[in-house]
Order: C-alpha cells, then structure tokens, then sequence
C-alpha cells in the first residue's frame, strides 16, 4: 500500500536529493564571481543602503541584476551566518522545488509525475547549481510556482485570488533572472491561445508596472542590451555584431548547447563523450517530438517559452554558453523527451497492434527510460561528490593577496582587481576592475580616476584580461608601482599604486 | 485538484527541511568565509617600507619620456628607448623588483622593432636576457643581432658561450667561436671555449693549446688596456683558463712548477676570495706545502 502511494515515493526522492546536497555542500562562496555579486547586493539591501553595488568605492546602483534573488539573500542573511544562511536556503529551495515539480505534473502529466521527479531528484546539473548562491534553482521554483498557480487557474477559472496570485507569480522569473521575459512572453502568447485574455492583460499590465517601478528606484540604463550585441565584452575593442554575425553566434550557440551542454545537462557527464552525443542526441530528438506535440495540449506554455528560452541564450556571447543556462529548463526538457517517447511508443504501437495501446508496455518504457537517465545522473552525482573541488594555484594566490591586503591596508583602501566582488567579501576592501582597454594610458586613467591605492596583479588560468590589458600598462609605466606583496607558482602581486 | 493538495505533508516537509537546516549549521558552525584557510601555492615575499631609492629613476624616465617625444628619426628613438630600457635594467638590478626588469625587456625590445636592422640592439637585448637568466631569449636575440650583421664578434662570442654554458650544445659553440677568431684571433672566450670543448672530448693536448691561447690573448688584451666594456668575460676567461690548467697540472699532466705557475695566474684575476682560497688549498693537498 505505502510502495504503490506517489506521496510515499516523493517523500523518498526528495530525502535522496537532500542526503546528497548535504554530502555536496561547501559553506564558501564558488569562484564564478556572480554568487559573490547576488550576496553582496543581498547584504546591501539587508543593511538597508538600497540596491547598490556597495562593494564598489563609489556604490553605484546596480543596473544589470533583477532583484529579487539578491532580497531573497539579503532576508536570509538577516538570520546571520553570511553566506551560510542563504546558501542553506538555496538548498532548501531546491528541495521545494522538487516538491512543486511533482506536484504540477500530478495535475498535467500525471504518468510523468514520478519518473521525471526521480530524473530531477538525481540530477548532477540541478544538484551543483543547488548548493551555490546563483539564481537558477530559485529561478526553476518560482517558474514551477506560477505554473502550478497557472494550472489552478485554467481549472478553477474567474478572476479571485488564483487569478492575481498566478499573474503576480508568474513576473517572479524576469525578476529572477532577465532571461525570464521569455517566461512572461510566454505566457501571454499561451493565456491569450487559452482565450484567457483577463489573465494575458492582468499578467502584462503588472509586469509591465513593476518593471517601470524597478527602473525609476534604479537605474533605466541595462547593460544587457550592450551586452548581447557586444562581440566580446572581454574585448570591446572589436565592437558589436553585424546580423550575419549574430546568425553564426546562434549558429555557434546551437551546436555548443546539443553537443556539449546538453548531453552534461541531461545525462549527468558520466559517460564517454561519444556514448553521450549519440544519447543525448537521441534524447533531443524525442524532446523535439514532445516539444511539437506539446503545442497541442493544454501544457502549450512549456513549447513556447523553450523556444523563447532557447531564442535568447542562443543570441548571448559565445563565452558565456554554459551549464547554467541550461539548468532552469531541465525538468522541462525531460517531461518534453518523455512526451516524445510516448508519442513514437504510440505510433510504433499503432502500427504494429492494429491500433490497440498497451498502457503497460507504454508505462514500462518510459520508467525504463527514466530509469536509465537516473541511473546515469546518479553517476554524475558521485563524479561530483569524488570531484577535487579544491582551489586552484590562481585563485589560492588571488585569496592569499586578499588575505595580505585585509591585513596590511587601511580600512578604506581601494584595490584594483579582476574579480572585485569575491575581493570585498575575502578582503573587506572595495574595488573595481581595471578598464579591458589596449591602451595603456586609458588602463592608468582608469586606475587614477577610481583613487585606487592598490592593484591586484593576477595570474588567472580561465582568463587573460591581466595580462592583456592590466600588465602592458604597467609595464609602461613600472614607476606608478610598487610590490608590496608577491606570492609565486604562479607569480601574483599585489602593487601599491604611487600618486 | 485533489494531485496538487500537499497540505496534509506540509509538516512532515517543514521539519524535513528544518532537520536539513539545523544539520548545516552545525557542521559549519563559525564558519566564516573572509577567514577559511587557504593552502598554500607559491613562496610568497611581503616587502618592506617603500624608500627613496626610485626617486633618482622617476626623474631620469621623466626625462627620456620627454626626450623620446622630441625625438624625429627611428634611430633617435631606438637609442632612447634603449637608454630607457637600462634605466630601467639599473634599477631592476638595485630594487630586484621585477616590475622594472619587465620593462627594461619590454622598452629594449620597442627598441630594437624601431630599428630592426641594427643587430647592436639585439645583442643588448640578448646580453640582458642572459643577466636575467633567460638564455633561451638571450641566444635568439644573438642570432637576430648575427642575421643583422656577420661581423659583430660580441654577438659570436656570447652566441658561442651561451650555445656552450646554457645548452651543451659544443657543435654550435665551436662554429660560432670559429667564426668569431677568424674575424679577431684575439676575441675573448673563444679559445676558452674551444679548450673546454676539447678536454670534454678528452683532447687534452689539444685543450691546453687553447686554453693557453686564450691567457695569451686575454694578457694581450688587458695589456693594451681597451677592453673596459669586457673586461668582466676577460677576467672569467683568463681565470678559467688558468684554473683548468692548473688542475690539469695537478692530475692528469703532472707538473708543479706549471700548476704553480697557472696558480699564481689564476689567482691575479679571479676575485672572490673563497673561489681563491679553494684553489690554494686544493694546490697544498696535491703538492703540500
């Protein structure tokens, strides 16, 4: 009786994943600087100094970063512990997550509940962004959140609590995270298909509202528009993209996702990278027959906003393609390749018994399938727990000088360094990144304008910034500088810039 | 409706995650991450207060910046840049702050693409690169200073030591020191090479000729009294000559009077006192007394 109860087997995933989020857990900040980045702007807005990046000397309204993951820190941070307590809430909401997942497919994809919950539940992908301060899980949650608001409202209809709860809910992802327009997008598209056109109009006019209010307390400059034409932000000497340009970054961006992110993304990075391609090609192929038959079903929602998702992180800098992006719509992607598994048993099925459908072989193939994915992201899960995730030489000798510099400087001394935000929370020392120009003269301008007193001169394996713009301008100019501390294996300084 | 009710599991989840929670925290109690050690990577060197040593640099690069403005023609500004490349060279050696040292390579190195066919700035550039340790750089900069002109024997004679002391590379050496001696019989180093390439080889009549010959030539040369901007590889090869000499006249050619007599040679030109004092006692234990 308790085996054959879905609550029972819900109780039972969830238990797993959070068992192996504990075994993951790491109580530092990761290195990827933008963790580094929501937490600061949590504090400064927990502190009550507004939405400000307060790690930089002149604390400038943060322009890039939707709020909302940054308050959801700020108010956890309240509860003391730094960064511990918001990286404990992020786990959590990774496991309620889970939970909502479950729970709104009950409602849409009952046969799907448990097998794509299980698949989630063991997802190496999911798991690693589950115990960082990035937006991604509470991204997934608060989109799982509004569609689950959105399904109750399709059910019930009329326009009480449901209705305004579902079309507030539903702005929480572009607020999140700025890729999630293509949520908002979506939705409309989809409401007004339902021909629910109170709820399209109610879920625009308040996004709408609250991206104006959002604007006019900060800033109506976003740098992401600069962004996603840029060639390279690292380099913005080389300009922005032409239109066959940007056709090619899709291009490029397609071939990266179906070839390398998403074969890791679905099928856990255990397996040799061949085996992987031709699995996880397979298993695009039956995600795009889910994703084709889906625009006919009441779930219709999940079509367009993958391919509103799908459109804009294929037009982002080619740099940036990552695993991150992908992590959002995992659980999507899996109920989408289940669909298409089930509409290709159905043919096959129809075909070759006359049009009588087994339930049963159907329900054994697709449990079987989820089966082996699980199987293969468990694997993926004990790859990342026998996983080295000790700091490389690099980042060891960035921290070190971090480590001198909050030693040895004055309180209000400001450092020049490639990655500010991690310098602050290490240091307590603010700073800024030094201009990514060639030209030396503008690189010292930037030093001299933001009154630093030191700069960090790194030797970071994952970027060359330093040593593209920071050393020539040094190397110009050697007598603005003095070594106060080095450290070798590999050569990092910290310099003392002379007035 | 009734799949997407999960009031009645609501505590069991609450406490769930709540047990999760607790767990953390305990285990990260304290846990503060602007203090969480990191290990260590690199040796690390935290210098002291900053002095006025720099002062004299500052105004003399202030200078040749301004001069280097002026300047009309490549060649102008390729000896400038040079000149600041050694103020910059001078202080790297004073300070050892290797910020200086970048820049001294850095402004030789504009100086020599601002002129490229003048091997001299190539010869400079290699001779710092071989200071610095750098003797990959040194000997490429040697060869460009070689491809610019075939008959500087400076660029022969540091090729050649550098072919031999940096890289065993004899065959190199010897072309090079061969080179060398035809344009000059008297040019330092060579002989010396020459020799140590033959006692290598185990030719040790051979390797006495030219160490011999290489005193004769470096008397000659310090005899005249031209050769201030060499005298440091005079000194070196003169000294190293004699030693081996002497210790071929201790071992395997034994002869008293000529090992005191390459003793006594050596000791006129080799200056650190230990290195002296080494050669006197390895002298007493051979000889006595």
């Amino acid at each position: 009786m308790l085996l054959s109860s879905p609550g029972f087997w819900i109780k039972i995933f969830i238990a797993v994943q959070m068992v192996l989020l504990a075994a993951e857990f790491s109580p530092d900040i990761s290195t990827n600087g933008d963790d580094a980045k929501y937490l600061i702007l949590g504090q400064s807005l927990a502190s009550g100094n507004g939405y400000h990046c307060i790690y930089e000397p002149a604390s400038p309204v943060e322009t890039q970063y939707p709020p909302l993951f940054p308050a959801f820190l700020g108010f956890f941070s309240l509860f003391g512990g730094e960064q511990l307590v918001p990286k404990i809430a992020v786990g959590i909401i990774s496991g309620c997550m889970l939970l909502l997942l479950f729970y709104y497919l009950r409602s849409t994809f009952p046969r799907f509940a448990l097998p794509v919950t299980l698949v989630t539940a063991l997802s190496s992908s999911v798991a690693s962004h589950s115990t960082v301060l990035l937006s991604e899980i509470p991204y997934l949650f608060a989109s799982l959140g509004a569609l689950m608001l959105l399904e109750l409202y399709r059910r019930r209809g009329g326009t009480g609590v449901i209705f305004w709860a579902a079309a507030i809910t539903a702005i929480a992802p572009a607020f999140i995270r700025t890729v999630g327009i293509s949520f908002v997008a979506a939705w409309v598209i989809s409401t007004i298909l339902d021909k629910k056109y109170k709820q399209a109009a109610a879920h625009l006019v308040i996004f709408i509202s609250a991206t104006f209010l959002l604007r006019l307390t900060t800033s109506w400059n976003s740098p992401y528009i600069d962004q996603l034409f840029r060639r390279n932000s690292y380099n913005p000497e080389l300009g922005f993209v032409t239109m066959p340009e940007m056709i090619g970054r899709i291009g490029m961006n397609l071939h990266e996702y179906l070839f390398g992110v998403l074969p890791q993304a679905m099928l856990g990075g255990s397996l040799p990278p061949n085996v992987s391609l031709v699995l996880s090609f397979g298993l695009m192929l039956l995600a795009g027959i889910g994703w084709v038959r889906n625009f006919a079903l009441p779930t219709r929602f999940l079509s367009f906003y993958l391919l509103f998702y799908g459109g804009i992180i294929c037009m982002w800098q080619t740099q940036w393609t990552s695993l991150r992006f992908i992590v959002p719509i995992v659980p999507f992607l899996i109920i989408l390749a289940l669909l298409g598994l089930e509409t290709v048993i159905r043919f096959v099925l129809r075909i070759f018994s006359q049009g009588k459908e087994s339930g049963f072989l159907k329900t054994g193939i697709i449990w079987s399938a989820a089966a082996v994915l699980a199987l293969l992201n468990g694997c993926g899960q004990m790859r990342l727990l026998n996983e080295n995730n000790a700091l490389t030489a690099d980042w060891i000798n960035f921290y070190r000088c971090a480590d001198w510099v909050r030693v040895n400087t004055p309180n209000n001394a400001i450092v020049v360094s490639r990655k500010p935000e991690l310098f602050y929370l290490r240091a307590q020392r603010r700073g800024y990144v030094y201009p990514f120009s060639t030209n030396a003269e503008e690189v010292i301008g930037g030093l001299n304008k933001g009154e630093a007193q030191y700069c960090i001169l790194d030797n970071f394996f994952w970027t060359g910034t330093t040593r593209h713009y920071l050393v020539p301008a040094i190397r110009k100019h050697p007598e603005m500088f003095r070594i106060v501390y080095s450290l070798t294996d590999p050569e990092t300084y910290v310099l003392e810039i002379r007035k | 409706m009734k799949g997407m009710c999960f009031n009645k599991n609501a505590s069991f989840y609450a406490v769930f995650f709540a047990v999760w929670a607790v767990f953390i925290l305990v285990k990260y109690h304290g846990h503060r991450f602007e203090e969480s050690p990191v290990p260590s990577a690199g040796l690390e060197q935290s210098m002291g207060a900053e002095t006025n040593a720099e002062a004299p640099l500052q105004a003399k690069i202030a200078e040749l910046r301004q001069k280097l403005v002026r300047a009309t023609t490549n060649a102008q500004k390729s000896m400038i840049l040079q000149d600041i490349g050694y103020a910059y060279a001078n202080f790297f050696n004073v300070t050892e702050n290797v910020l200086f040292r970048d820049s001294a390579v850095e402004n030789m190195r504009r100086a020599s693409t601002e002129e490229p066919g003048n091997g001299r700035l190539h010869y400079r550039l290699g001779k710092f690169y071989g200071a610095i340790g750098n003797q990959q750089q040194a000997l490429e900069q040697y060869t460009l200073a070689l491809r610019c002109d075939s008959t500087y024997v400076p660029a022969f004679t540091d090729a050649a030591a550098c072919s031999y002391f940096g890289f065993n590379r004899n065959d190199d050496a010897k072309r090079y020191c061969n080179r060398a001696l035809k344009l000059d019989n008297q040019a330092p180093l060579c002989h010396l090479i020459l020799g140590l390439i033959d006692l290598d080889a185990k030719r040790i009549e051979s390797g006495c000729e030219n160490l011999k010959l290489e005193i004769a030539a470096d008397e000659s040369v310090m005899a005249k009294g031209n050769a201030s901007p060499e005298v440091e590889s005079i000194r070196f090869a003169a000294s190293t000559a004699h030693y081996r000499l002497m210790r071929l006249y201790c071992s395997q050619v034994p002869d008293m009077a000529l090992a005191r007599e390459h003793l006594d040679g050596y000791l006129r030109f080799e200056t650190d006192s230990t290195r002296k004092s080494a050669a006197i006692e390895a002298m007493k234990k051979r000889w006595g007394s």
